[in-house]
C-alpha cells in the first residue's frame, strides 16, 4: 500500500514546497516590476499574489515530478503508484490554472503617492522642473527639468526621474493649455530587479507558457483539458530518462534540458503561431499550436526515451 | 595516469578556464560587428569582452569543473576483492585540499572582479565612444574639404588621427588636405605683394605728400616727415625740395636717435617690464599674450621662457585654453553627469555636464548647464557654457585662444536676477573625484569597484541622487564571491552524491556537454538573482540594517549548510562494480 501512497504523496508535499520557495521570490520579482519609492512598499507585496500564484503552477508541478521520480530512480517506481502521481499532476495543473487563471492584480490597490502632490513647477517657457522631498529619501530630484516637446527653448538637457511613473499621466497639463509628455521615466527600481540573460530568456518562455494556459483555461473548456493532459504528459515522459545513463546527475540535467528546450519550442511556435498556421496548415486553423506542439513533443521524447532506456539496459545487462 | 583529485581538480579547472575563455574569445568574434564598433578596435573589443565574460561566468565555470571532477574524474582505491572503493576516509582526506583550493580561488574571483571588471566595462564604453568620434570628425573632414573649408578640415581629420593613429585613410586624406592648403598658399602669394606695393603709395598725390612732409618737420616729428618725404620723391625722383626735407630729417633722426640695436634692447626691456608689471597686477591673460608674442622673436632669453610660463599658471587659474580644452574632449570620458550642487531652503542648484574628461593636463568639462532656482519663486539663475576647466574645488568657464587674444568664449546667463560675483567661475560642492559616479549613461556602478561604492553610498543622496540602486549593486557585489564559494560546495555535494556509478566514462555526458553547461549557467544564474532579489527586497522594505543582517546570516548558513553537507558525504562505504 505504501508503494502505492507514498509517491503521489511525496510528489504534492514536494509540489507544494518548491511552490511555496517559487511563489516567494515570484511575488519579489512582481513586486520589483512596479517598485518606486512612491510606492506604499509596506503592504504592497500580496497585490500581486494572483499572478505569481499562476505563474508558480507549472514549475511547482515539473519540481515535485523530477525530484519524485528522481528520488525512486533507484528502486522502480510501482505503475499504479506513477498513474497516481500523474493524476495528482494533471489535477493540480488544471484546478490551479482554472482557479488563479481568472484572476487578476489588483492594481488599484497600488498606492503611489499622487503625482500632483509632488512639488511641480511651471516655469516661463514651458520649462518645468519637478523635485521632490521623499520621506526615506531626502533629497531626491525626479526630473530635473523637462524640455518642452520637440522645444528649442533653452532648458535642461537632462532628464532624471528617480520615479517610475506608470501609474497614468501620460501627458502633463502645464500652464497655458501647453503639455508635456511623460513617458515612462527612468525606472531605477525595475533595473535593479532584472534578471540575467540566461534566466531571464527562461522567466520570458515561462510566462509565456503561463499565459498560454491561462488563455486556454478561462475560455475554452474542453481544449484545457486536452492542453492539461498534453502537459501532464510531456512531464512524465521526460521521467523517462532517470536512470537512462550510468549517470544520476547527467539525467537530471538531461530532463531539465528537456524541459528548457520544450518551453523555448513552445514560446517562439506561439510568437510565430500566424507563420507556422500558414505554411504548416496552409491557412486552416490546426486548432491550438501548443497543443501540437505538446504532443509532438511529448510524443518525440516518450520514444526516445524507450528507446535510450532499452539501449541502456541492454548495455547494462 | 593516477592523479589524486586535487590535481585532478586544479587540472580540470585550468582546462575548464582555458575552454571557456577560447569559447567567449569564438563567440565574440563572431558576434563582432562593424555597425558599433570600428574595426581598427576589434582586437581590444574582443579581449576586453572575452575577459569581462570569463569574470562574468566564472561561477559556472568553476560549478562545471568540480561536476565533472567529483562526479566523472574520481580515482579509484582497489580493495582486497578486486572491487574500487571509495572511502570515508579518503574523501576527507581530499576534500580539505579542496577546499582550500576553492578559497583560494574565490579570493583570486574576488578581487580580479573588482580590479579588473570595472575597467573592462569603461573600455567597451570607450570604443563604442572612439568609434562613434572618429566616423564623425572623418566625415566633418570630407564634408568640409568638398565645401573648401580647408582649415576645418585638416582640423578634423587631425583629431581623427588622434584617435586612429597610422590609419591609412586617414593619413591619405591629411595629405590630400594640406597638399590642397600649400597649392593655395602659393598661389595667393603674388597677390599679396601687389596688395603691400598698394598700401605702400597710399594713393597720396606729389603736393600733398610734400605738405605733409613740411608739416610733420615743422612738429618735430622726424620719422614722418622723412616717411612722407620718401613718399613725395618717389612720386617726383628731381623734386629738390623733398630731397631737402628727407636728408634734413633723416640728419635730426642720426643725432636723436640710438643705434637699431640698442633699440631693439631697449624695446625688449620696456616690454618684459611691461609684462612683469601685467603679471604683477593680475592680469595674466594679457601678461600672457605679451610673453607669448615676445618668446616667438626672443625665444632662447632665459627670462621671457620664465615670465611665459609663469603666466600660463596665472592664466590657468582663471580661464582655459580652448585648444586644450577640445584636445581632451576629444577623448571618451564620463557623459550625462547630474547633480544637485546646493540645496538650502530658498535656493537649489543644479548642474548638468554633459561630458567630463580627464587628462594629465586638468579635467575638462563639456555642455555645462546650471539652473539656480527658488521652489517657490522659480528661477534666479540659468547658466550655459560651452566648456570649463577644474581648479581647485572650481570650474572655470571663461576659456582663450592660444594665439589670438580676439577670440574668447565666455558663459552664456539665460537668466540672471543679478549678475553672481564670480561671472566666470562656477564653484562645486562635491569632491570632483566622485563626479563621475552621478554619471546617468549606462549602468555607471558596473565601471566603480566596491570600494568606491562603498566610498560614494553615504554621500550620494546629498547630491539628489537615490541610494537604494548603488547600495544593491553593493549587495550583489557581496553576494558574488560568496555566491562562488557557497555554490562551489554546494556543487561538490551534488556532484558527489550522484557520480557515475560504473568504472565507464559516459560518452552522452560529452556530447551534451553544452546542455550541462548551459544548465549550470541557469542553476548559478537564478541562485544569485534569487538571493539579490531577497536582499534588495528585505533592504527596500525594512531598510539597511535589515539587509545587512538578511544578507550576512544567509551567507554564513548557508555557507555552514555547504559544509555539513559536505562532512555528511560518503557516511559508508560504497561499493561499485568492477
Amino acid at each position: 500500500m505504501g508503494k502505492i501512497v507514498l509517491p503521489p504523496l511525496k510528489f504534492i508535499l514536494l509540489s507544494i514546497l518548491s511552490g511555496l520557495v517559487f511563489l516567494t521570490f515570484s511575488l519579489i520579482y512582481h513586486w520589483g516590476q512596479w517598485v518606486s519609492p512612491s510606492l506604499e512598499l509596506k503592504n504592497s507585496l500580496l497585490i500581486w499574489l494572483p499572478s505569481a500564484s499562476y505563474s508558480v503552477i507549472l514549475p511547482s508541478v515539473s519540481s515535485g515530478l523530477l525530484f519524485t521520480f528522481f528520488s525512486y530512480r533507484k528502486t522502480r517506481i510501482n505503475p499504479v503508484a506513477a498513474a497516481l502521481t500523474a493524476a495528482a499532476a494533471f489535477f493540480i495543473i488544471f484546478s490551479g490554472f482554472s482557479y488563479t487563471g481568472s484572476m487578476t492584480d489588483n492594481h488599484e490597490a497600488i498606492s503611489f503617492q499622487p503625482f500632483n502632490e509632488r512639488k511641480l513647477h511651471s516655469i516661463d517657457n514651458g520649462i518645468i522642473y519637478s523635485d521632490s522631498i521623499n520621506e526615506n529619501n531626502k533629497n531626491i530630484v525626479d526630473g530635473i527639468l523637462i524640455r518642452a516637446n520637440g522645444s528649442d527653448l533653452p532648458g535642461f538637457k537632462y532628464y532624471q526621474s528617480a520615479e517610475l511613473i506608470k501609474n497614468a499621466h501620460p501627458e502633463l497639463e502645464i500652464d497655458e493649455g501647453r503639455s508635456i509628455d511623460i513617458t515612462p521615466g527612468n525606472p531605477v527600481f525595475h533595473e535593479t530587479f532584472i534578471p540575467g540573460s540566461i534566466l531571464g530568456s527562461y522567466i520570458a518562455d515561462i510566462d509565456s507558457l503561463n499565459e498560454t494556459f491561462r488563455a486556454a483555461a478561462s475560455e475554452e473548456g474542453s481544449q484545457f483539458i486536452i492542453l492539461a493532459a498534453a502537459m501532464t504528459a510531456f512531464l512524465l515522459a521526460c521521467m523517462l530518462f532517470h536512470g537512462a545513463t550510468v549517470w544520476p546527475l547527467l539525467d537530471f540535467i538531461l530532463i531539465l534540458g528537456f524541459h528548457r528546450i520544450f518551453y523555448y519550442l513552445l514560446s517562439l511556435f506561439s510568437r510565430e503561431s500566424d507563420f507556422i498556421n500558414e505554411t504548416l496548415f496552409g491557412g486552416r486553423t490546426p486548432g491550438s499550436i501548443p497543443l501540437f506542439t505538446l504532443a509532438s513533443v511529448t510524443l518525440i521524447i516518450f520514444l526516445f526515451g524507450i528507446l535510450i532506456r532499452l539501449t541502456g539496459r541492454r548495455r547494462s545487462a | 595516469m593516477n592523479l589524486s583529485i586535487p590535481k585532478r581538480f586544479l587540472i580540470i579547472t585550468a582546462a575548464a578556464y582555458i575552454l571557456a575563455f577560447l569559447f567567449f574569445l569564438v563567440v565574440n568574434n563572431i558576434q563582432f560587428s562593424e555597425k558599433t564598433v570600428d574595426l581598427y578596435f576589434k582586437t581590444g573589443w574582443i579581449i576586453n569582452r572575452t575577459m569581462l565574460q570569463f569574470f562574468e561566468y566564472l561561477i559556472p565555470v568553476q560549478g562545471i569543473a568540480i561536476l565533472f571532477t567529483f562526479s566523472v574524474f574520481y580515482p579509484k582505491l582497489k580493495s582486497e576483492s578486486g572491487f574500487e572503493l571509495l572511502t570515508v576516509k579518503a574523501f576527507n582526506s581530499f576534500v580539505t585540499v579542496v577546499i582550500i583550493i576553492l578559497l583560494s580561488l574565490t579570493a583570486l574571483f574576488f578581487t580580479g572582479s573588482e580590479i579588473f571588471k570595472p575597467g573592462f566595462h569603461k573600455k567597451l564604453d570607450t570604443y563604442v565612444y572612439l568609434t562613434k568620434a572618429s566616423r564623425a570628425y572623418l566625415e566633418q573632414a570630407e564634408t568640409a574639404a568638398e565645401d573648401g573649408r580647408l582649415f576645418d578640415a585638416e582640423d578634423a581629420v587631425k583629431r581623427y588621427l588622434a584617435i586612429k593613429t597610422d590609419d591609412a585613410e586617414g593619413e591619405a586624406l591629411y595629405k590630400a588636405i594640406t597638399a590642397r592648403i600649400e597649392n593655395q598658399y602659393s598661389a595667393a602669394e603674388p597677390g599679396t605683394a601687389e596688395r603691400d606695393t598698394d598700401i605702400d603709395s597710399l594713393d597720396l598725390s606729389y603736393d600733398d605728400a610734400l605738405r605733409l612732409a613740411k608739416r610733420y618737420l615743422e612738429l618735430e616729428d622726424f620719422y614722418s616727415a622723412y616717411y612722407y618725404a620718401q613718399i613725395a620723391s618717389g612720386l617726383s625722383g628731381s623734386n629738390e625740395e623733398s630731397k631737402s626735407i628727407r636728408s634734413r630729417a633723416w640728419a635730426s633722426l642720426s643725432k636723436t636717435a640710438p643705434s637699431k640695436e640698442e633699440t631693439e634692447e631697449f624695446r625688449l626691456f620696456s616690454d618684459k617690464k611691461r609684462g612683469t608689471e601685467l603679471l604683477l597686477s593680475n592680469k595674466p591673460i594679457d601678461a600672457y599674450y605679451l610673453f607669448n608674442q615676445l618668446n616667438v622673436e626672443h625665444s632662447a632669453d632665459p627670462d621671457i621662457s620664465k615670465y611665459l610660463n609663469e603666466s600660463i599658471r596665472e592664466t590657468r587659474k582663471l580661464t582655459y585654453f580652448i585648444n586644450e580644452a577640445e584636445d581632451a574632449l576629444n577623448f571618451p570620458g564620463f557623459t550625462d553627469i547630474a547633480f544637485l550642487n546646493s540645496n538650502t531652503d530658498d535656493s537649489r542648484e543644479l548642474i548638468f555636464f554633459g561630458k567630463m574628461v580627464t587628462m594629465a593636463s586638468g579635467t575638462y568639462f563639456e555642455d555645462i548647464e546650471t539652473v539656480v532656482f527658488n521652489p517657490e519663486t522659480g528661477i534666479k539663475n540659468h547658466m550655459t557654457a560651452r566648456y570649463g576647466k577644474l581648479s581647485g574645488d572650481h570650474i572655470v568657464l571663461n576659456g582663450i585662444d592660444r594665439e589670438n587674444r580676439n577670440i574668447r568664449i565666455y558663459p552664456e546667463y539665460l537668466t540672471a536676477d543679478k549678475l553672481p560675483e564670480l561671472y566666470n567661475t562656477l564653484k562645486l560642492n562635491i569632491d570632483w573625484t566622485l563626479l563621475h559616479g552621478l554619471s546617468s549613461s549606462g549602468n555607471i556602478y558596473k565601471k566603480m569597484s566596491l570600494l568606491e561604492l562603498i566610498k560614494f553610498e553615504p554621500v550620494i543622496s546629498d547630491y539628489g541622487w537615490m541610494v537604494e540602486p548603488l547600495y544593491i549593486e553593493i549587495i550583489t557585489r557581496v553576494l558574488n564571491p560568496c555566491g562562488f564559494m557557497i555554490l562551489s560546495l554546494i556543487m561538490i555535494v551534488i556532484s558527489w552524491n550522484y557520480r557515475k556509478f560504473t568504472g565507464r566514462i559516459p560518452v552522452a555526458g560529452f556530447i551534451l556537454l553544452p546542455v550541462i553547461v548551459y544548465i549550470t549557467a541557469l542553476f548559478s544564474e537564478t541562485y544569485i538573482y534569487a538571493m539579490r532579489l531577497l536582499c534588495s527586497w528585505i533592504f527596500l522594505d525594512f531598510g539597511k540594517p535589515a539587509a545587512q543582517i538578511l544578507l550576512a546570516s544567509s551567507q554564513i548558513v548557508l555557507l555552514i549548510a555547504a559544509f555539513l553537507l559536505i562532512a555528511g558525504l560518503g557516511t559508508g562505504e560504497r561499493r561499485e562494480s568492477a
